[in-house]
């Protein structure tokens, strides 16, 4: 039996000269399946094309210089050191698309710490993430249920035989795999049955028989469901889930608002590729759709893309510490979601407040202040610009792949025109971040 | 490091670098006033840098590394193009004296500079002008060197306009008679003047107890004098300060015994490190209102009307400080051996030492109120532990070996992996030998406890601050790991980097035997010492 045929809207993209796999595309990429890469690693792409570069962000690498670290961070049990260590990761790392989809299913699974109260299974559960966050839904979203800080965060202890609480099978259903609609009342009340007794003990996952319900429950129309495994399989299963997650999905990497054919194009593939999350989003990365005009910069960038894809952009490193407190000063507390519907997305992250923070931020990195020992330095950084038509033009070439407004342009070229020479790569780095061009995905 | 802090470094390089010099040139009296204004606030003398650069490596070794300040001057050397060999350079620049001076204008910008005692002056003008940007001056066989030509326009207004070094430095022109010949003058008046406000008030509560003494007399002192002298296998710095803590209102209250020499328990076997601060909590407690401001001392009042209610309805102040025999000492000692029993529960990733706080106790209430505090203390932060899903560590009774110790203990770790750090934390209480030991683990409060029992006729007035290098680097290379993650996380440094420094680290502080750092009140002035002495 053949297999289905992917829609035309996820066919490859195919780099013509019309349409050239050009430094534009490639910081596209660099963004949306990670979170930047430096210019010399964009320039690598655009030579060696967009396969190599598909590669680069898809592939994942043996595990590079940081797997040590995570033993160091979960001995300390500190959640700002384990904060930290997710920024050292995203600035780091060299497998982008799964730290990218790590911080993703860490939205899509919202679970704070301060209900968790324990970093250490707050970092176990993003290492989760990790190692399965682009692995088959089925087997994550069973993981996840049975995740000691996803035990804690919903209640798990409270639900009892006779006692059900709803609390982990309604989110179940409505925000990690079918959304709303898709499922009754009677559905969830017979889910939470499934899941009692499940419980975190000393840091794991264990199943309390005497307080399982282990009788037939009925649930989302389907007869005979035992324990929670099943209703995990059979949610998963579900086209409802695979239209929700690939809703999800294009609204990360896509487009906030994806089309109804987008929506059910990228489900068919999901469903093609039997449930397995890395291969879908391959597909979805390496699409006309994905680089189209409508997907290009259509997204705000979230504080974390912002703060890493500053330090990623100019191909530095720099304190993970602080950049994580500057991640959580502009809004975005990782290991604190808001709420279990996750962070706010798009435009709830700009606004006038919010956007002079971000210019702070960046004033303090590229002018090398408030412990973010940013290395190289700005001025290392733009130092092959000899004048400041060149080093305006090399800054947006960094943080903006070259494309900016021609009123951006001159605003930039100004920058430098009237900076002192000491001080003119911070200041140049900065107003291009400052750019309305640079807060967008 | 910036090109032109570079190109001065290369002069003092080559100065180090020379044969030793003849005392007799720097012997010489010379006139400060003729190259020093009136607002020079810091003064470094050498009379002799290569002998002073060789005393002090023979008490730390391979630092500085000659092969590298070698390959710095030549390096140098060849960058200029001067024509000199490495010898040439050498004769020409090397200083048999070097005074580094630093003066604090009104215009608030701080002025550098370095003044050398030349032996050809027409080849060091050459040199000196194919230095780009740096500014310098010659005059009757000396050259001040300045880190560029502003700099040292500026510094000739500085001479012209105002008086020169005024009669605060005189009396300090012969030369040094320790070995190594480096004497550091601080204008501590002109500091205060140009800064315009008192260190005192720029501390926290905390940070006053525990320096506020050594600020009150910065505060109020006109000078800092220090001199380095290398003895033996050791390099001690040792200065005075024209003020005392003794008759400074309010911080005089912090001390304790003050001038009054006080006995010293034994430092245990395994120490990493001893401190010894002549405070009284006692005296902070009973002056906020003088020590603090008034919001910050309500606060603190309110903290120690908690401490009553710790201590089960008995008076903190009155009662327990009042029968205590302040200054306590704390002292760190090595983490007990770790028991490699194939069946022992896993140990903790990072290695805690052990912490002790050792305190005379004088009456059979301070006692009683001690006991019940730590039990009380107990019960809420277990109640703290309970937020946190972590199950309760409650005080028990303990005898082992003839002691009774009281100890903050719970059930075993049970979770996944390594524990966390802080596991291995449990708070004990031990009396004995007329102390009370308050440790971090029962086997830091028994080996503190055995260090109590040595008879010792050691005393120390004022501070006292004991850094045991060996120990500290042994601790420190068992737990490398956890230093690794410091600096990838707080630096941002990639492993090799931070491993390497690490490495480094821990191979500087096991050169150093000791560190032992002291400050001691007087009548009229305090004095202070750092002294390092080298490993074996």
């Amino acid at each position: 039996m053949s297999e289905p045929s992917r829609s035309d809207l996820l066919r490859p993209f195919i780099a013509s000269v019309a349409r050239p796999f050009d430094l534009r595309l490639a910081g596209h990429l660099a963004r949306r399946a990670g979170f930047g890469a430096s210019l010399v690693a964009r320039k690598d792409w655009v030579e060696r094309g967009v396969q190599f570069a598909l590669q680069q962000v898809t592939t994942r690498r043996p595990e590079q210089d940081l797997d040590p670290l995570l033993a160091d961070v979960l001995a300390s049990d500190d959640i700002e050191r384990g904060r930290a260590y997710r920024l050292a990761r995203a600035v780091s790392n060299d497998c982008p698309l799964a730290e990218r989809v790590a911080m993703f299913w860490h939205d899509h699974f919202a679970t704070g710490q301060q209900k968790v109260q324990s970093a250490r299974l707050m970092l176990r559960q993003l290492a989760l993430f990790d190692a399965q966050g682009l692995g088959r839904f089925d087997d994550l979203l069973l993981a996840v249920s049975r995740d000691p800080a996803m035990l804690r965060w919903l209640d798990a202890d409270r639900n009892v035989k006779g006692r059900p609480n709803e609390n982990f099978a309604r989110e179940l259903f409505e925000l990690f795999a079918l959304g709303r609609g898709a499922y009754g009342e009677r559905d969830v009340q017979e889910a939470a049955r499934a899941f009692t007794g499940w419980r975190e003990r000393h840091e794991r996952f264990a199943l309390l028989r005497q307080d399982h319900d282990a009788g037939d429950k009925v649930v989302l129309g389907v007869p005979g469901v035992r324990g929670g495994e099943d209703v995990v399989a059979l949610a998963a299963r579900l086209p409802q889930s695979m239209q929700f997650l690939a809703r999800r999905w294009l609204q990360a990497f896509v487009h906030p608002e994806p089309t109804a054919a987008e929506v059910t194009a990228l489900a068919a593939e999901y469903d093609r590729q039997h449930r397995d999350v890395g291969r879908t989003l391959g597909t979805l990365l390496g699409s006309e759709l994905f680089f189209s005009a409508r997907s290009y910069r259509s997204k705000v960038k979230a504080p974390l893309d912002f703060v890493v894809g500053l330090v990623r952009s100019v191909g530095a490193r720099a304190a993970p510490s602080a950049l994580a407190r500057a991640t959580s000063k502009l809004g975005q507390v990782i290991f604190e979601p808001p709420s279990v519907e996750g962070w706010p997305r798009e435009r709830a992250w700009l606004n006038s407040a919010t956007w002079l923070l971000r210019a702070n931020f960046a004033a303090a990195l590229f002018g090398e202040r408030d412990g973010y020992k940013l290395r190289p330095g700005a001025t290392a950084v733009l130092a092959d610009a000899a004048t400041p038509a060149a080093r305006a033009t090399l800054a947006i070439e960094i943080l903006l792949d070259g494309d900016a407004s021609p009123a951006s342009q001159r605003a930039i070229l100004e920058v430098a025109r009237r900076s002192d020479a000491p001080s003119s790569a911070a200041a140049i780095l900065h107003a291009v971040a400052c750019l309305p061009e640079a807060q967008l995905l | 490091m910036s090109t032109r802090l570079r190109q001065l470094a290369f002069v003092l390089c080559v100065a180090a670098l020379s044969p030793a010099q003849s005392r007799a040139g720097s012997a010489q009296p010379w006139d400060l006033a003729a190259w020093l204004p009136a607002e020079t606030a810091l003064l470094i003398e050498c009379d002799d840098l290569p002998g002073t650069v060789a005393a002090l490596r023979r008490v730390v070794g391979r630092l500085p590394p000659r092969a590298v300040l070698a390959e710095v001057a030549l390096a140098a050397a060849l960058k200029l193009q001067s024509g000199h060999d490495i010898d040439g350079l050498l004769r020409v620049l090397a200083p048999s004296k070097v005074v580094f001076g630093l003066a604090l204008p009104p215009d608030g910008r701080p002025l550098p500079i370095l003044l050398t005692r030349l032996h050809d002056v027409e080849a060091a003008r050459e040199i000196v002008d194919l230095v780009p940007h740096i500014g310098a001056e010659f005059r009757d066989g000396w050259c001040a060197l300045f880190p560029d030509p502003a700099s040292l326009t500026r510094w000739r207004q500085c001479m012209a306009n105002g008086p020169r070094m005024s009669a605060k430095h005189d009396g300090r022109r012969q030369p040094a008679s320790s070995s190594t010949g480096l004497r550091l003058f601080l204008d501590l008046a002109l500091f205060r003047q140009r800064r315009g406000s008192s260190l005192w008030a720029a501390l926290d509560a905390g940070a006053r107890v525990l320096v506020g003494p050594l600020v009150a007399a910065l505060d109020t002192a006109t000078r800092l004098d220090a001199e380095v002298t290398v003895q033996g296998d050791a390099v001690c710095v040792r200065g005075a300060l024209d003020a005392t803590a003794l008759t400074a209102e309010p911080q005089r209250h912090l001390l304790a015994c003050g001038a009054t020499p006080r006995p010293t328990i034994m430092v245990p076997s395994d120490a990493l490190a001893v401190v010894r601060l002549d405070r009284s909590l006692h005296g902070y407690l009973s002056n906020l209102d003088a020590l603090l401001p008034p919001a910050v001392a309500a606060q603190v009042r309110g903290e120690a009307a908690n401490l009553d209610l710790i201590i089960g309805g008995g008076s903190f102040v009155g009662e327990l400080l009042s029968g205590v025999g302040e200054p306590a000492e704390l002292v760190v000692v090595a983490a007990a051996a770790a028991n490699l029993d194939d069946d022992a529960p896993p140990r903790p990733r990072v290695e805690l030492p052990g912490v002790a706080l050792v305190v005379r106790v004088d009456t059979e209430r301070a006692r009683e109120l001690l006991t019940k505090g730590f039990y009380r203390l107990s019960a809420i932060l277990a109640a703290q532990r309970a937020q946190r899903r972590l199950p309760p560590r409650l005080a028990q009774r303990l005898d082992a070996d003839g002691l009774r110790l009281h100890v903050m203990r719970g059930i075993a770790f049970q979770g996944v992996g390594e524990p966390p750090t802080d596991e291995q934390i449990e708070a004990t209480l031990l009396f004995g030998a007329g102390h009370a030991v308050l440790a971090t683990t029962p086997a830091c409060a028994k080996q503190v406890y055995a260090a109590l029992q040595q008879a010792t006729a050691d005393v120390v007035v004022g501070d006292e601050v004991r850094l045991f290098g060996p120990a500290i680097a042994a601790a420190l290379r068992r737990n490398q790991s956890g230093l690794v993650a410091g600096r990838l996380l707080d630096e941002g440094e990639n492993p090799r980097q931070a491993e390497a420094f690490v490495r480094g680290l821990i191979a500087a502080i096991e050169m150093a035997a000791e560190l032992r750092i002291g400050v001691v009140p007087a009548a009229q002035a305090t004095t202070f010492s750092v002294t390092l002495r080298r490993a074996p």
